[in-house]
């Protein structure tokens, strides 16, 4: 099963198309650290957790759109050929679906460590600023909802229609610059930029991290929505085969 | 099959495909990416025609473009599935084949666009109103982005044929439209393929430069990807041969990659000799690095110029006659200098031609002509043409000399051949009858000489002295004049203004602003007499304003200031009417300057600001006064006070110099415009009222001192420390 799975992983990686994305994401992450964050978020450091927010926001739809790619491999008509042949093996489709979940998810979180690095190192750099701690609780707030939201979303759209990804991954740069509600603000694009402003300013002059709870439950719901979309995939899959 | 039967059946492909209809759908919501967060056309100046045509149809071409890509990957990639069963395609069908297929998506991406054109139009027409521009509209739709989705689908097919690859097509596309995006290159338009350079449009005084270098941009990338189609089709695969084989087999089709590289080769022609930009360096450097003898080795007693422009072209035919006396005994090497781009025809001493020499350095504006003077008394004749060219370090915004139908401006002396020894000129100009020319120089006598009978009009100019014009500005002007008691005012502005100007009263705002300001501080040095000449330039000529003796030049885009007043949002606001004749006293009759303004915010804006705010509480009360100047400025300062970069000026220290700038240009405007108004007027507060300032300044004003009131002046003049004024 291990084999399996590092079988897998290495053909995600070393996917051409991985690589373009992965160099393409660096740079913009490069560019979006020295272009809207460095001003510094509302107000706020350039390396508070809410500038750090906004960043992972502007680059997450690049990470999701590599993901959304990822599915379409799930999908392709090679793939089903590959996928005839590997279904031989004794395990389930489902079981193998979850494994190769399991290769795109070591991928996605390879390109998001990518993108904390390249932020860690800009942070030091630039600001001599080294306390990564507290930027822990806005990596979590985004990396998860939105892999587990989008991989759902996509092994769904993948089932019923395949070019239907291509179409999300377009709604998904249009969804990064549009203004939303803190539930349905998936990237925080909009939040970081104005919740931070209504707070009350702490002993050094900035508003302290916290998130409220319509924020915290649009979170729980994507990641709900996300749940269950793959689980239905999964499951329609399992009958077909 | 002929190649028509193939375009006939690959388009009605193209057109029952649902994923086209989805791609042309979106196409045709992508402007209203314009009107919502998508505004590269007014970064410098929120025109009617930018924020109306040029926004939406830029944010049109570039999703347009992005999405024909796409389909065209798309597209190519099923059907070259499908025929991968059956390798019976022989050479000329698989070549008939993919260009009918690319073909019929040019065909589809065109009525898209056509669509789209057709769609907005009603709701344009309503927004733009009396400033409708269909010439504009035309160039943005089908003059920048047509080409651009065509570009985009040529591109896409032929990295496709290239590397039969959807993903890896699509991250080299990606590559592509990042570094188009990028910050290297958005100072220059040939290489923005897919976001065109579009610094400014204007309502009132034409857009010939942006269309001229946009359409140009469009030519030499459609020229690039079309060359790279043709020679990605003989990289189609046939036989199951890979790249290089299928490669070597299509090329024997030698009018391929020979069509291939004539284009190639015509578009590198395009990008080295384009003839909008000049070569010179970036920076401006002072006039002593184009050296001018200063031992007169001659004379030049006169100059008459002619000056025809060709105004649909941009071009003008210039002719310049020069009396010369050659104090020497041989021929003499002397330099003369104009802009850029003109070349000299002929020139001719007494009647024979003689050598001459552009050096081609430019630098600045100009290069130097060398011309080899006989001795004695000489008549010299050069003849001149060409389109003037935009400096170099004004690459980003297309700002300079400009010959359009609706506005022309010959900036300082780059006109002609202009050599500093000229002691008299002359200047023949023959305009469009509509247009009518105003020097920035008041001495400068304006004459109609001629009404000729092909819609042109020659008007004859003469300086007092020397061969020096200044800056002369032609458009369709009317003259607003008002009068008070202490001193008259003529306001020059676009006939297509009026209407704008008289609905916020203009010429009450004038005298309004004229009798307060004169009554209050005196009468502006320039203003001799008590006259005052405002003209108001297009911003194909330059940004900003400037003046001199008796004459204020506002570029149209001064209209937009960002004041920080809450109804000066919209352009033309009686607000920032007054701020910007407010500035004749404070800016241009005195400047307000410091060595220390990058970090007070000491400048001629803060005093503007406080006294539109006095004049605009005297004309529509404190209540108002209040909510509309004070309160902002308030709510801004505060937002700074909690900025990091003002709480924390040391770590703008350590920014490497390119990001400090940035941040301390957002920093500075709050400083300019709402920090230094509060702290006058907490001064006011201090020195016992608004009489005693009025005083103060009027004081400060009238100071026959030359040199700029710094913020120590000003607080002397108060007799208050710099720690008074801190605002809490
Ligand atoms: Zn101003």
């Amino acid at each position: 099963m291990i084999k399996i799975f590092l079988y897998e992983l290495r053909r995600i990686l070393t996917n051409k198309f991985f690589v373009g994305l992965f160099i393409v994401t660096c740079i913009y992450s490069w560019q979006t650290l020295s272009g809207d964050i460095i001003t510094g978020v509302a107000n706020t450091a350039p390396f508070s957790a809410w500038s750090y927010g906004l960043y992972l926001g502007k680059t997450a739809p690049l990470l999701v759109i590599t993901l959304l790619f990822f599915v379409t491999f799930l999908y392709s008509r090679k793939e089903k050929q590959v996928q005839s042949i590997t279904s031989t093996t004794s395990f389930s489709p489902a079981r193998y679906c979850l494994l190769r979940c399991a290769a795109m998810a070591v991928g996605y979180l390879l390109l998001s460590v990518a993108v904390i690095g390249i932020s860690f190192f800009f942070y030091d750099w630039v600001f001599q600023f080294s306390d990564f701690g507290n930027l822990l609780l806005p990596i979590l707030l985004i990396l998860l909802p939105t892999f587990v939201f989008f991989l759902g979303l996509g092994m769904a759209a993948g089932r019923i229609f395949p070019p239907i990804l291509y179409g999300i991954m377009l709604l998904v740069l249009i969804f990064g610059q549009i203004a939303l509600p803190p539930v349905a603000d998936l990237f925080g694009i909009q939040f970081y930029q104005s919740y931070p402003l209504t707070l009350p300013l702490g002993a050094d002059g900035e508003p302290a991290f916290s998130v409220p709870a319509s924020f915290w439950i649009g979170k729980i719901l994507y990641l709900a929505a996300g749940g269950l979309l793959m689980f239905a995939a999964l499951f329609k899959k399992k009958r077909t085969y | 099959m002929s190649f028509l039967s193939y375009l006939r059946v690959e388009t009605g492909r193209i057109f029952r495909s649902r994923i086209f209809w989805l791609a042309a759908v979106l196409t045709l919501c992508a402007p209203i990416a314009g009107y919502l967060f998508y505004f590269p056309a007014t970064l410098n100046h929120e025109s009617s025609i930018g924020l109306w045509i040029a926004n939406p149809a830029l944010a049109g071409t570039f999703g347009g473009t992005v999405l024909f890509a796409l389909l065209t990957l798309y597209e190519l990639d099923r059907v070259y599935r499908k025929e991968m069963a059956s390798l019976t395609d022989t050479i000329v069908s698989t070549l008939m084949l993919s260009s009918s297929r690319t073909l019929s998506l040019l065909l589809a991406a065109a009525a898209a666009v056509v669509c789209a054109a057709v769609l907005y139009l009603p709701y344009t027409l309503y927004r733009t109103g009396a400033l409708w521009d269909g010439g504009y509209y035309l160039f943005a739709y089908l003059g920048l982005m047509l080409p651009t989705v065509w570009s985009g689908i040529l591109l896409a097919a032929a990295l496709y044929q290239f590397t039969r690859r959807v993903e890896l097509s699509a991250v080299l596309l990606t590559a592509l439209v990042l570094l188009s995006m990028s910050q290297y290159v958005s100072d220059q338009f040939l290489l923005r393929w897919i976001n065109p350079l579009v610094p400014w449009c204007s309502d009132y005084f034409g857009n010939l430069r942006v269309i001229q270098t946009g359409l140009y941009s469009r030519l030499l990338w459609l020229l690039l990807s079309a060359s790279l189609w043709l020679l990605s089709l003989p990289a189609i695969r046939k036989y199951g041969y890979g790249l290089g084989r299928s490669f070597l087999k299509g090329c024997r089709k030698i009018y391929l990659p020979f069509t291939a590289f004539v284009l190639i080769g015509c578009g590198f022609g395009m990008y080295l000799c384009q003839p909008f930009i000049n070569h010179s360096q970036m920076e401006y450097a002072s006039f002593s690095s184009h050296p001018m003898s200063t031992e007169p080795k001659l004379t030049i007693d006169e100059v008459e110029i002619t000056c025809k422009p060709n105004v649909m072209t941009g071009t003008q035919q210039g002719t310049a006659t020069y009396k010369i006396f050659n104090l020497e005994k041989e021929d003499v090497v002397e330099t003369f200098i104009m802009n850029c781009g003109y070349t000299i025809d002929k020139v001719t001493a007494n009647g024979e031609t003689i050598p001459y020499t552009d050096l081609n350095n430019d630098l600045n504006f100009e290069k130097q002509i060398e011309v080899t003077i006989p001795p004695g008394y000489v008549t010299l004749v050069m003849e001149y043409s060409g389109m003037p060219q935009v400096w170099n370090g004004l690459r980003g915004s297309l700002t300079g000399t400009v010959f359009s139908p609706e506005f022309i401006s010959l900036e300082m002396c780059d006109f002609y051949p202009y050599h500093s020894f000229i002691e008299h000129g002359k200047l023949e100009l023959t305009l469009p009858e509509k247009l009518i020319p105003i020097s920035n120089w008041v001495d400068i006598e304006v004459n109609l000489i001629s009404e000729n009978t092909d819609g042109t009009r020659t008007w004859e100019l003469e300086p007092p002295r020397g061969g020096y014009f200044g800056n002369l500005y032609a458009a369709e002007y009317i003259a607003l004049e008002t009068e008070t008691e202490n001193i008259s005012a003529v306001f020059y502005c676009p006939k297509k203004q009026q209407a704008a100007m008289e609905e916020v009263n203009i010429q009450q705002i004038l005298a309004d602003v004229l009798e307060y300001c004169s009554a209050h501080y005196g009468t502006p040095p320039f203003a001799e007499e008590g006259k005052l000449r405002l003209i108001e330039a297009g911003i194909p000529a330059m940004m900003g304003g400037y003046a001199v003796d008796q004459t204020s030049i506002m570029s149209e885009n001064t209209f937009y200031e960002k004041i920080y007043t809450a109804s000066a949002e919209t352009a033309n606001s009686p607000e920032i009417m007054i701020h910007e004749i407010v500035h004749q006293w404070w800016g241009l009759g005195k400047n307000l300057y410091d060595d220390n303004t990058a970090s007070n915010g000491w400048s001629s804006e803060g005093l503007t600001t406080y006294t539109t705010y006095r004049i605009i509480k005297e004309k529509y009360g404190e209540e108002y006064a209040k909510e509309h100047c004070v309160d902002v400025w308030q709510s801004q300062a505060d937002y700074l006070k909690n900025n990091f970069y003002f709480r924390y000026p040391e770590y703008l220290d350590r920014l490497p110099e390119q990001y400090a700038a940035r941040v301390r240009g957002s920093v500075d405007s709050i400083m300019m415009y709402s920090v230094v108004p509060l702290k006058i007027l907490k001064a006011e507060k201090l020195v016992g009222g608004e009489e005693k300032m009025d005083e103060i300044l009027k004081g400060l004003f009238t100071n026959q001192n030359l040199n700029p009131i710094t913020y120590a002046d000003f607080l002397d003049a108060c007799g208050l420390t710099e720690e008074a004024l801190e605002l809490d």
